[in-house]
């Protein structure tokens, strides 16, 4: 999987500001530190739709919201998904916030970067026509499903992705998302 | 029937899955499976028996997940595990039942939200509702160390009931967090009954972590493996028979507690059962080698280990106001600078009379902890304070020290060994430190039985000779590393000594340090007390590794000796003088380079320090600010050039006081039930650089504290960060507490989700869309 250096940047708002050769070094040098510290983990399942009860098969999942439902108009299936990098990254954010804050922020957008990028590479591993990656907090989806999404996952065993009452995810840059399976294959 | 001794000489067996289990009955996945012991304790009890039919010793209560604040309120998990351990007896059948308790399903500080007496305080409502009705408690699929000392502590201290403790591993041997299976063994060992692997993998793929969990412990041992890893359909793949075949290699490396966790089903439990029939448990004894560890690092003392000292307020202008402000960056900043400089264990003492020692130590210990990956050393001679260092250090520690003084050794070796600590013992008494080596050794043996008294392994143990300085009495040196010699043939501990007390009083003290640390390390001394940001300290060591096989100890000792005459001639060299220093101030900041420091410190020669606050770092950090909000930078380059003016800063307080420089003081805070820091940190940043005194309560931090913090320090200004709508409500709390307690501060806020709009509606003062904003509401507040 790759950091890509201008993903990188444009998580950091770069607008084509001047950068000297210190920052660049900087910059190299984070997205190195991010890459040397991925632990990679994901989870996805697929399971039927239940329309009617606004859910999936065998889950006790409820799904709320108009949103999730335009977003799978036409999909039979859907594919619960989660992904992270780990917690070792975020180890080194905070060490850096010590030692170098200029790194400690570069290395955050790295992060960002990389989960994006991860999650990106895993659905495209998917077979199928899929559509793109719903997460929770996209419009009127609520943010309280991610914590129902982790334990029909059971992430906290499966790959070590925890959510606390503020439906937060734990490593920080984890994602989770219902994907649709569109019908007709 | 006594379960302790069961547990240690027969072969037991376990039951398998019962989520999975649970699942292929009908219940749906993500559902709270505890819920069944009321809603059809029917399905569990027949599960159940099942297991008891197919051999299984022991039955696991179906309270894996359960927790109170998993499902709501004390009484609701009250009910639930009272079904559940209904069920559990019913289906026994006179076999025994256990509390089964799993991770709370929360992330511990601190990398998450929950602290470690309230993961403590989840686990003892269990224990306290399940006690006196279960025969012995299970702790498994463990992944944070963290989380799995508070349950198994929880255990103990609540109960008398035999305790089983397992972690879940990934092939790398390591869990989610990051623990290995080594310092599981060390740090978990001295609570339980008995140790093992459950759950993440199957029994082919455990084998071989095993095999390192069996080296680190002598508790019995056991195992629940998957039935292999499942595909995505949730099919897993090893069978009963080829899974209880794989099991035989278990009980070759000397595991003798056998059962399943997911995937498997009484089938798998039978034929488990079969392989043990018959046979009888032969006693299992390892070496284990004197070793201390972080969460995620063990060292084990088998060659120079290097003990950094400069975590400790003696001496230490900077370090004592830091420690008496809880100011935890610059001391992580010194745990960070020695564990680069390949430190392998850090002290951390915070030994002074104006502050509550045992507090602040174990404060510091916590933050330190999550910085640095290194072990700790444990330096206070209060047994209080040692045993709450203990209680919330993850790992296994060294506690520094006892002497041969009854008095603490009663009171602390027990604390040591409740915890399985190492301990130092220093070869004084309460007459002081003996001048000859027979009074020394006399000393480190009344120590050393003594600890083994207690139950204290010799390997545990590390005996510090201590040394005078040389200039006073140049014999005494000899005494020191004769008896080090002495004791090291004699037992099996290891030693341990402060070195640079050797130069105290001569001119050139570094010459005599390295010459006397290497001669130290060829008498014997395994972990010297140093500063590793010496680079003469750390290239002794390696001289001496290079230079061993050639020489004798009695060659290092003369090299010292004539490093201790020679010295009274010595003159010290000049500091070599920085030049070339043609770029301004100015130009640094706006660049973000570190040389800023040389330049102010050159400024300093001629120009007044407020005049250059004044006149170089503001003006300069204002165009910065300026720059950044015309996005002519980008934030790296914002937060590069506050950290350049930093250094300026750091220059001009070494020469002016704190009072004078600061423009402001300001409490900063990421709000309860907030786990992001990242923009608190990027505002803290910012803010620092201009000058304003920061003090952070961190993430996650509960309203009353920020009330608290506002108040103990008056400050006119309270930064609020929340980055979630779930977490605004919190954001709002904390102001109106702040108001309801009458708190004389504006509040500015930000975050993620945060608009004007938003601010306004919850109360507060300012909103500030970045770090930017944050330095110009500062400005406002505080009539810059």
């Amino acid at each position: 999987m790759e950091i890509k250096r201008r993903d990188v940047l444009c998580y950091l708002r770069y607008r084509g500001q001047e950068i000297s050769p210190e920052l660049d070094a900087k910059i190299t040098e984070s997205i190195n530190i991010c890459r040397d510290n991925l632990q990679l983990k994901n989870i996805i399942r697929k399971y039927k739709i239940d329309r009617e009860n606004k859910t999936l098969v065998g889950t006790n999942l409820v799904l709320g919201g108009n949103s999730i439902w335009k977003h799978l108009e036409g999909c039979d299936e859907a594919y619960l998904f989660a992904a992270t990098i780990g917690f070792e990254v975020e180890r080194q954010i905070n060490k850096y916030f010590i030692k170098d804050r200029t790194i400690a922020v570069i290395l955050d957008a790295a992060a960002t970067a990389a989960i994006e990028s991860y999650c990106d590479e895993l659905c495209d591993e998917l077979p199928g026509e899929i559509t793109s990656r719903f997460s929770c907090g996209y419009g009127d989806f609520d943010i309280s499903h991610q914590k129902n999404i982790c334990q029909v996952l059971d992430t906290q065993k499966n790959i070590g992705v925890f959510t606390n009452s503020s439906y937060m995810l734990s490593p920080q840059k984890s994602v989770t998302a219902v994907i649709g399976v569109k019908n007709g294959r | 029937m006594d379960v302790r001794k069961f547990l240690k000489e027969s072969y037991v067996i376990l039951d398998g899955a019962m989520g999975t289990q649970l699942q292929k009955a009908g219940m749906p996945v993500g559902m709270i499976p505890e819920k069944i012991n009321v809603i059809n304790p029917e399905m569990l009890i027949k599960i159940q028996k099942e297991y008891v039919e197919a051999g299984s010793d022991i039955i696991s209560v179906n309270s894996f997940g359960l927790n109170s604040r998993k499902v709501g309120s004390f009484d609701e998990m009250k009910t639930l595990l009272e079904a559940g351990i209904d069920c559990a007896r019913k289906a026994a059948n006179g076999k025994l039942i256990a509390l089964d308790m799993g991770p709370t399903g929360e992330l511990i500080e601190p990398m998450g939200a929950m602290t470690f007496d309230e993961a403590y305080e989840s686990y003892k409502e269990q224990i306290i509702v399940a006690k006196d009705k279960v025969d012995l408690i299970i702790i498994e699929t463990m992944s944070d160390l963290y989380e799995t000392k508070a349950a198994v502590l929880a255990a103990k201290e609540n109960s008398d009931l035999p305790i089983m403790c397992s972690m879940s591993f990934m092939e790398n041997k390591r869990t989610f967090t990051g623990t290995s299976v080594e310092a599981f063994a060390l740090t978990i060992s001295p609570f339980v009954d008995a140790i093992g692997i459950n759950c993440s993998l199957g029994p082919k793929q455990i084998l071989p972590i095993m095999e390192e969990l069996a080296k680190w412990t002598n508790l019995p041992l056991f195992i629940q493996a998957n039935a292999g890893i499942p595909n995505d359909k949730m099919e897993y793949p090893v069978k009963a028979q080829e899974f209880a075949q794989t099991y035989k290699q278990f009980m070759d490396l000397g595991v003798t507690i056998f059962g399943g966790c997911c995937g498997t089903t009484p089938e798998y439990i039978k034929e488990v059962s079969k392989i043990v029939e018959g046979k009888k448990v032969k006693e299992r004894k390892v070496n284990i080698p004197s070793a201390v560890c972080s969460a995620t690092v063990v060292k084990v003392i088998d060659k120079v280990t290097v003990i950094g000292e400069r975590i400790n307020p003696t001496g230490k202008k900077l370090m004592k106001q830091a420690i008496i402000e809880n100011n935890f960056d610059y001391i992580s900043q010194q745990a960070i600078e020695q564990v680069e400089a390949d430190a392998d264990i850090l002290d951390i003492n915070a030994g002074l009379p104006e502050i509550d020692e045992k507090e602040t130590l174990t404060k510091i210990i916590k933050f330190v902890q999550g910085i640095v990956p290194v072990p700790l050393q444990i330096d206070c001679g209060k047994s209080d304070a040692i045993e709450k260092a203990l209680r919330y250090y993850n790992g296994k520690a060294i506690v520094n020290s006892v002497n041969g003084d009854d008095k603490t050794l009663d009171s602390i070796l027990p604390l040591v060994k409740k915890y399985g600590a190492s301990v130092v013992g220093l070869t004084v008494n309460e007459k002081g430190l003996p001048s000859t080596i027979e009074e020394r050794i006399e000393i480190a043996q009344k120590i050393i039985e003594r600890a083994k008294y207690y139950g204290i392994r010799e390997e545990d143990i590390f005996i510090d000779c201590l040394t005078l300085t040389v200039s006073v009495e140049k014999n005494q040196a000899i005494n020191t590393l004769k008896a080090i010699e002495k004791i090291k043939d004699m037992y099996r501990v290891k030693t341990t000594l402060g070195v640079s007390n050797i130069s105290f009083g001569l001119p050139n003290r570094q010459v005599v340090n390295s010459s006397f640390l290497k001669t130290a390390i060829a008498y014997g001394l395994d972990a010297p007390i140093i500063n590793p940001n010496i680079e003469a300290n750390m290239k002794a060591i390696k001289d001496y590794e290079a230079q061993k096989n050639d020489y004798s100890k009695e060659f290092f000792y003369t090299e010292f000796m004539d490093a201790v005459e020679n010295n009274i001639n010595f003159t010290p060299f000049e500091e070599v003088k920085q030049e070339g220093i043609d770029e301004d101030i100015a130009y640094c900041i706006k660049r973000g380079l570190t040389q800023s420091r040389v330049c102010c410190k050159k400024l300093l020669e001629t120009t007044n320090p407020i005049d250059i606050i004044d006149q170089y770092l503001i003006p300069a950090l204002n165009e910065v600010g300026d720059e950044y909000e015309k996005g002519k930078l980008f934030l790296p380059q914002l937060i590069a050039s506050a950290e350049s003016a930093k250094l300026c800063f750091e220059e001009i307080k070494k020469v002016m006081p704190e009072s004078n420089t600061s423009r402001g003081e300001i409490v900063i805070a990421t709000v309860k039930g907030d786990i992001h820091d990242i923009g608190k940190n990027i505002v803290k940043t910012v803010l620092e650089n201009y000058g304003y005194k920061i003090y952070d309560l961190g993430k996650n931090v509960d309203p009353q504290l920020i009330v608290d913090a506002a108040k103990k320090h008056n400050v006119k200004l309270v930064g609020l960060s929340a980055l979630m709508t779930t977490t605004v409500g919190a954001m709002e709390e904390t102001i109106n507490l702040l108001r309801k307690e009458n708190v004389d501060c504006k509040v500015m806020v930000g975050g993620a989700v945060l608009t004007q709009d938003y601010a306004d509606k919850i109360g507060a003062d300012y909103y500030t869309k970045d770090a930017n904003q944050s330095v110009k509401v500062a400005d406002l507040v505080f009539n810059h």
